[in-house]
Order: structure tokens, then sequence, then C-alpha cells
């Protein structure tokens, strides 16, 4: 096993050598080539850093934009502004980065509070405005363009179009090593939480605007430097550079190349630059360049989704695809493929706790140890409040619902709802289908509001603050349908929950110069938290192609990494099998006896609710018919006559 | 205020305004039914202009030459569907916007090669006189022009409530995957929106050429306008979409003569869309708000 690991950092290693040995190759062609050449690849060092602006707004936070052609013109037409005044280069930059902010927040803040392609439009209707109103007043036609002069630092001469095109091969490296960083923190892992789902990020405490805000305008701002570095390149500047059909272009760049890939679009970008020297000099093809160009673009996407970063891994399938052609004619091969498939059957509930064979106890302890207690940062606060609580009953109300009432249209959902969840007992929720209790879940978490009525958390009402923040005093929940992050990791999955306790630096945090302990303990935590539910051999795995039953675990495990004071679970045994539910019942009860949680629980699995809880709500047609301990209210003639009637045997089981 | 002036105006504004909307609606029926942000519906509009000038050319009579382009149209909605949007349905979004995007660049070429780079007139289909009301003056284009969209407008309402195909693709549209279960195809429906966009930019197409020059390169630029039409009515509503268009286009029309800020009407389509966003919000958070 070790001398398989090493081996894969090794190759680790050797690749990253070896790409790091490509690029410098490819790199370094415009050097020892024409000046011609060097503007080529200069252009397309240009048009890919635009494109990776728009790769990272869509990739990451799921947003599109068509008029980044703006910012990249917003840059420039500032610069050469500025530089009739006679202010210097590296003076300017930060006027440009600020008016790119700017421009976005404008743009940003009334587009992104809508869910859906409202960021398209709005970017679409600003590039329109900003060609045919700004650039034109300030750079008017071609008789009277505007000129951009390069930069004179550091003594070297950028007019030399070898020299800018090392300049700007500098400035796409750091900018696009500055956003490879950021991927790998909090605020990116944040993004692509974003982009996979909204509802769980504000659920695990992130704030899902200010998340989308950042990405646009981080993207604004690359999109504004690539602009002023084409316009130092090109040199005459007008508004037909930067027009509504150039941000077409670099969007087609990104599409190319790959969305959410910072290579993919430099690559893409290059192609891009040289395709139309493909017809010049031959003006009877002059025409033909769009058209071939467009057919081109439709073909791409047609057959290579994904982009251009995306072919070693379409090779890779149809290598694997050829394999298992072969394998069929040959049967005796298939031992391989066995693997896989065991891995999916361990991840199920019934799998033993972990791999070293730690009983479910001492893992809970380990867990408890590696979490989120710290005192320099306060998270702690949580977690020894509980613990000084102690387990049981009486710990006092920690969650009261007071006269909660609600509707959709005609239909009254729930009507005057009050009942307490005491510190430290798990609470059962239960009713009949449609009886309001995902309603009620979805009023305490913040996806609905009552129209009547208060819900108050440790003494805090509620009503009126957005998801997160309730996430963020310790309220966590799992989801009656999964809600997973498909296309993360199931560790990146939990790590989603650090929302609940960052408070950090953007600026700081893509630098780098953020702490990493918080990560590292989330990370910790998450892992023990996985152990802890018999997931750890999973920590790895793309959550999307998990088992319908593990995912329950993996939401429940994210819950749990968020270190909530009160766990809503939503019909946590929906699916599972008999032995899976029993175990359930099993972490539950060392949810409240060892980690001191409070858990509020909509289930029907009615031995699961009965053998569990320490106390019982029943709702039915939304309205509270009974509520105390689940004796008695199983003997409660109102219970019987409305929910448990027809199933009587069952809850007597 | 001129009450006259005034009255010109708005009316030139609804004319434009009009052709905006029907511009808008093309876009919604696809939005709506496909998910698909066509950024190519502005260069449909002008590549099926082209064709229905090259009908005229060859000295068709106008109604014969306006029905051969709606074939033409139908076909093109059909080509796009068939060859480009079906295989990219299981696709991010995205993708099939870039699509639309390759696709625009291959019409704007297209045209270039068939009917050459220079702008083209293209001819009023009725000539223009006047007639007064009241001593307020409509134009025969004006008129045919709002004739032709008020029948559009109809026939679209009574096609999406009262046809099998029309219900079809609301249940499709409010549902998808019940909608299936009921046995309506998404081929189906995806079909028939896309050929209705087409015959919509034809429309849209042949109203705005006799009022501006035909080129390859400026009129797809009208897309713009169309999502922002699309937008102002929220971007999921037909009739949203034509008032957007109405809005839009009076707007216009009132800035171009009475605001004598210079370029102060290419403000507007921005100007609108934040209105619009900041409103919606409003909306949705107030719809939110009852609903929950």
């Amino acid at each position: 096993m070790n001398a398989k690991l090493a081996a894969l950092m090794a190759n680790r290693r050797a690749r990253q050598i070896a790409a790091v040995a490509v690029f410098a190759a490819v790199a370094s062609i415009p050097l020892f080539g024409s000046h011609f050449t060097a503007f080529i690849f200069t252009l397309g060092v240009v048009y890919g850093l635009a494109a990776m602006s728009l790769s990272m707004l869509t990739g990451w936070v799921g947003q599109a934009s068509l008029g980044h052609a703006a910012f990249a013109g917003a840059g420039a037409f500032a610069t050469a502004k500025l530089q009739t005044h006679g202010w210097p280069f590296l003076a300017i930059m930060p006027v440009v980065v600020g008016a790119a902010l700017l421009f976005s927040l404008v743009v940003g803040i009334p587009a992104l509070r809508i869910r859906g392609l409202q960021l398209a439009v709005a970017t679409l209707a600003f590039g329109y405005t900003a060609e045919r109103g700004v650039f034109e007043q300030m750079g008017g036609g071609y008789s009277n363009d505007t000129v951009l002069h390069r930069p004179h630092a550091f003594g070297v001469d950028f007019l030399n179009d070898k020299n800018y095109y090392l300049l700007c091969l500098a400035i796409a490296v750091v900018l696009t090593a500055l956003a490879a960083n950021l991927r790998h923190r909090t605020m990116g892992r944040g993004m692509m939480a974003v982009r996979e789902s909204e509802t769980v990020f504000s659920h695990v405490g992130g704030n899902v605007a200010s998340y989308k805000l950042a990405g646009f305008c981080i993207s604004a701002v690359y999109a504004a430097i690539a602009g002023v570095l084409l316009g130092g390149l090109i040199a005459n500047i007008n508004k037909d550079l930067f027009n509504v059909q150039f941000g077409f272009y670099i969007l087609a760049v990104a599409i190319v190349g790959g969305m959410g890939s910072l290579i993919g679009p430099y690559i893409a970008g290059i192609a891009f630059a040289w395709y139309p020297q493909l017809f010049a000099g031959v003006t009877a093809l002059q025409y033909w360049t769009y058209m071939i160009g467009g057919l081109g673009m439709v073909l791409f996407v047609l057959l290579l989704p994904g982009g251009l970063v995306a072919i070693p891994k379409r090779v890779a399938e149809l290598v694997h695809l050829l394999k298992l052609r072969m394998a069929k004619a040959a049967p005796d091969d298939e031992a391989d493929d066995g693997e896989e498939v065991e891995i999916d059957l361990r991840g199920t509930i019934l799998a033993t706790p972990s791999a070293n064979g730690a009983s479910p106890a001492t893992t809970i302890r380990s867990r408890a140890e590696t979490s989120l207690i710290d005192a320099d940062t306060g998270t702690s606060r949580r977690m020894r409040e509980r613990q000084q609580l102690g387990s049981g009953n009486g710990g006092g109300p920690l969650l009261e619902v007071e006269g909660v009432s609600i509707a959709f249209g005609g239909t009254v959902a729930l009507t005057d709802v009050s009942f307490t969840v005491q510190r430290g007992e798990v609470h059962g929720l239960v009713g009949p289908n449609g009886a309001g209790k995902s309603t009620l879940f979805n009023c305490v978490t913040g996806i609905y509001r009552p129209q009547e009525g208060n819900i108050f958390f440790k003494g805090t009402n509620l009503i009126g603050l957005p998801s997160y923040r309730r996430a963020r005093l310790g309220i966590a929940r799992t989801f009656q349908n999964i809600n997973v992050l498909p296309n993360l990791t199931v560790l990146e999955n939990l790590m989603v929950a650090e929302q609940a306790h960052w408070s950090g630096n953007l600026l700081r945090d893509a630098l780098g110069l953020d702490a990493h302990h918080l990560q590292e303990k989330v990370e910790r935590a998450a892992e023990a938290n996985l152990d802890f539910l018999g997931l750890g051999h999973l920590t790895n795995t793309i959550a999307g192609d998990l088992s319908h039953g593990t995912l329950k675990l993996v939401e429940l495990a994210r819950a749990l990494t968020s270190e909530p004071e009160i766990l809503l679970l939503d019909e946590p045994a929906a699916g599972l099998s008999m032995q899976e539910s029993e175990r359930l019942g099993e972490v539950l009860r060392q949810l409240r006896d060892e980690l001191h949680l409070t858990v509020l629980i909509v289930e029907h699995d009615m031995a699961l609710v009965m053998g569990n809880c320490n106390r019982v709500t029943v709702l039915d047609y939304g309205r509270v018919i009974a509520s105390g301990e689940p004796d008695d209210v199983r003997n409660n003639p109102d219970v019987i006559a409305a929910y448990l009637g027809t199933t009587h045997e069952e809850v007597l089981a | 205020m001129d009450l006259k002036l005034l009255f010109q105006t708005i009316l030139s504004g609804l004319i434009s305004g009009s052709i905006y909307g029907v511009l808008g609606l093309g876009f919604v029926v696809t939005y709506k039914a496909t998910r698909v942000l066509n950024l190519a519906h502005g260069g449909m509009a002008m590549f099926l202009a082209f064709v229905a000038l090259s009908f005229l050319h060859r000295h068709m009579n106008y109604g014969l030459a306006m029905i051969l382009t709606a074939l033409v149209a139908i076909a093109m909605g059909i080509a796009t569907d068939w060859l480009i949007m079906r295989p990219l349905r299981h696709r991010p979004p995205l993708d099939a916007a870039v699509a639309s995007l390759g696709l625009l660049l291959t019409l704007q070429g297209l045209a270039v090669i068939i009917f050459g780079a220079q702008e083209k007139v293209f001819p009023a289909a009725v000539p223009l006189r006047f007639i007064s009301v009241a001593g307020f003056n409509f134009s025969y284009p004006q008129l045919l022009g709002f004739g032709c969209v008020l029948v559009a407008a109809v026939l679209i309402g009574v096609l999406f409530k009262w046809t099998r195909a029309g219900t079809a693709i609301r249940a499709y549209v409010e549902n998808p995957d019940s909608a299936r279960g009921l046995g309506v195809s998404p081929l189906y429906v995806s079909t028939i929106a896309w050929s209705m966009a087409a015959l919509l930019a034809a429309l849209a197409g042949v109203m705005l050429a006799p009022l501006t020059l035909l080129d390859s390169l400026r009129m797809p630029l009208y897309s713009v306008k169309a999502l922002v039409a699309a937008l102002l009515g929220g971007l999921n509503s037909l009739s949203g979409a034509l008032l957007g268009g109405l809005l839009l286009g009076v707007t216009e029309a009132y800035f171009q003569g009475y605001v004598h800020v210079r370029d102060s009407v290419n403000y507007l389509p921005f100007g609108l869309v934040v209105v619009a966003l900041l409103f919606q919000g409003f909306q949705g958070s107030r719809k939110m708000a009852r609903a929950a």
C-alpha cells in the first residue's frame, strides 16, 4: 500500500515536472520566432486571461456573463485617459481595479439577487451600453482613436513585442496562480458549493449572494486587467475593440478551453488568436472566416463537451470503453473491475465504522477531541456550552416554536403550531404525509417565512434571519430529498461546513496568508465524522457516484461538521433497511449521549422514533395534536384516530 | 409640449417597440420551452430578412415571398433544433448558448458570402402614405406593422391556450418530468418551439429591415434589445416580452425626441434592466413571503 502511494506521488511529481517543462517550451516559442509570432502569442495570452475570468465565473459560481468586454474596455479606456493626464502606468492599475470592482457591483448587486440567467442578460445590456454610450464618447470611432501606451518600467523597453509578451505572460501566470490558490481555499470551495447547490450552501452558514458577487467582482477585475494588456498590445483603442461581439468571443474562448479550467482558456486563446491567420492574404476566403469559425464552434461544442482540457478525460473514457469491449471478448480479465463495486457496497451504513477497527465509542471520542474546540477562534463556545449542560432532559428550552402559521395560496400548511425542543433531547416530529413536518423544518431553517408566529433559538427570534445566519447560530439540517454537491468529493462536501465558522478575509485567503488552522481543524473534524459514520474509506470519492443510503449519511456527516447545537433530520431512515435504521438509532443515541447534541427528527419509521426519542410531537393537517413522551403519545386516542389507527400494530411492535 | 409631436413620438416608439417585442417573444419561446439562451435570435432575423429580400429581388409577389420566407424559417428552426439543440439537451445550459453563438457567426458569414457585404435597402410592403384620424397621422407601414404584430400575438396566444401542442408545451414547461410521464415528448416540444421562434425571427426581420438598412453585422445586435424586452417581462412570460418590447420602444423614442443628451438612448437598455431587476427582486421577495 505504501509503495503504491509512493509510486503515485512520484508519478504526480513527474507529471508536474512534465507540465512545467511543456509550459516553458510552449511559452518560449515566441522568443525564438518573429515579432509577429510574439504578437500572436501575446494576443492569445490576453484572450486567455479574459476567457479565464469567465471560466472562473461560470465554472466556480455557476454564473454567465455576456458583457465582460465592457470590463476589459473600462480598464483600457481608463488607462488611456489617465495616461493623457500624465499618470504613470503603475499608479493607474489600482484605479483600473477599483473601476472594475465598482462596475461589477453596479451590475452584480441587482442581477445576482435573483436565481437564473439574469446576470447574463444584465451584463449583455451593460456591454451594449458601455460600447454605444461610454466608449463611444471616450474613444470615438475610427477617426479619433485613443492611444494606450505600454508601461516603461524596470528599464525594460516594452515597445519591443517580445518584451511585452513576457510582461503579459508574467502577469497572466501570477493572476492564474492566485486563482488556482483561491480555488483550494475556503473562498474557492465556497464558490464551487454555490454552483452545486445554493440551498446546501446557505444551510451550512454560507452567504450565497456575497459569494456570487465576490466571484463576479474577481472575474471583472481579471477582465479589466486583460483589457489593459490588450489595449497596450493594439495601442490604438476604440469602441469596436471592446464591443458586444468581443464579449461573445471571449465566452467562446472560455467554452472551447473548458469552463472552470485555468489552463484551457490559454490554449484556446492562442488557437483563437492564430485562427484568422489561416485566412490571411487570401482575399477570396476573407468572408469564410466567420462562417468556418462559427461552424467550428458549433461542432466543437457538440463533439467535445468540457472543452480542450477535457480531451484527456474523453480519451480515457474511450480507452476504457474499448477495454470493456475487449474484456467482454475475454471474460477472465474482469477481476480488476470488481473492486469498484465492492467500494460502493462498503459505503452503506452497515459497514464497520473505521478501517482500524475502532469501536464507535472510540471514534466518537477522537472526533470530539479533533473537533473545533479552539480558544482563539471562539468556535468552541457551542461545544463547551453543550458539554457543560450535559445530556438528558431538562437542559432548558433550545428551540421554541410559538404559534407558527403558514399558508400557500389558499392551502393552509401549518396552523398555530407550538412546541419546545429541550436542550440535549432527541425530539421526534411525526405525522401523516402532508401534515406539515417538512414545512416546519423549512420555517426553522429559513427557506419559508411563516405569516404568523415566532421561532426562538437560544432565545433569539429567527424570523427574518437568512438561512446562513441561522446556520451560523448552530442549526444544521439534512434534507428529505438528498441535497449533496454531486461533482465534489465527499470530503469537499463536508468541508463546505467550514462556512459555519469562517469569517475570513478574501484577500488574505487568496494570497494564502490566512492561518490554516481552521481549515485543518475542519478537515480533521470532517474526517472524524466520516469515520464515525463508517464512511472513512470514501473521503475522496465523488459524491455523485454514491448510493442513496450512503448519501444520506454524507449529509448527516456534513451537518455534524458544521458543529451545530441542534440537528434537524428530515426522514433520515427513508429508504434504509431494517438493520440500517437500527444502526441509525444507535447513531442518534450517540449523538445525544456522547456529543450532547439536540436532535429534532422527522421520521415515519415508528420503531426508530418511539425507541429513541425523549419526546414526540405529532402534527396532523398542520396542527399539533399531541406532544409528550413516546408512551403517552402512542396511547393518545387522538393520535391513534388521526394517524396511527391503521398502523397500530406497528406502533406497539 | 406639442401634443401632436408627443403622439408621433409615442407612435414611432410603439412601432419599434412592437418589433423588439416580437424579437423578445421569439427569444422567450425557446427559453421557456428548452431553457436555451438563444444568442443567434437576432442573427436568424437578419438571415431570414436577407432570404425574403432575395425572393423580392426575383420580382416575386410580396405575399408569396413572405410565405416562402416563413417556410424557410420553419426549416431553419427545425434544422437548428435537430442538428444543434437536441444533441445538447443534457448538457450545461451554457453549452447551448455558445453553440447558438457559433450559429450566429455562421449565419453572419453565410449572409456575407451569399448576399454580399454591403448594406441593402429593403422595400416596404406598402407605400408610405398617411391617413389622418382626428388630426393624427398614421402611415400605412405603421398600420400594417401593428396588424402583423397583433395577428402574431393572437395566434401565439391561441396556439398556447387552446391547441394540443400548446397545452403540451405549457405542461412541459411547468413540470418536464410529469409531462414526459403523461406522454409529452420533449423532442416534440423543442421542435415546435424552435420553429415558432424562427418564424417570429422572420417576422421581426422583415419588419425591421425596411426601417433600417439590412446589414449582416448590425442587425444581430437587436438580440440585445430582444433580451432586454424579455427581461423586462420577467424572462418567462410571452405577454411580458411583448409589453417589455413596447416599453423599451416608447422610452427609446421619448429619449430620442426629448432628452438632448448625446447617446443617452444607448444608456437605456442597461438602465431599464437595472430597474427591472430591482423591481423583480422586490416582487420576488414579496412573492416568496406570500408563498412561504
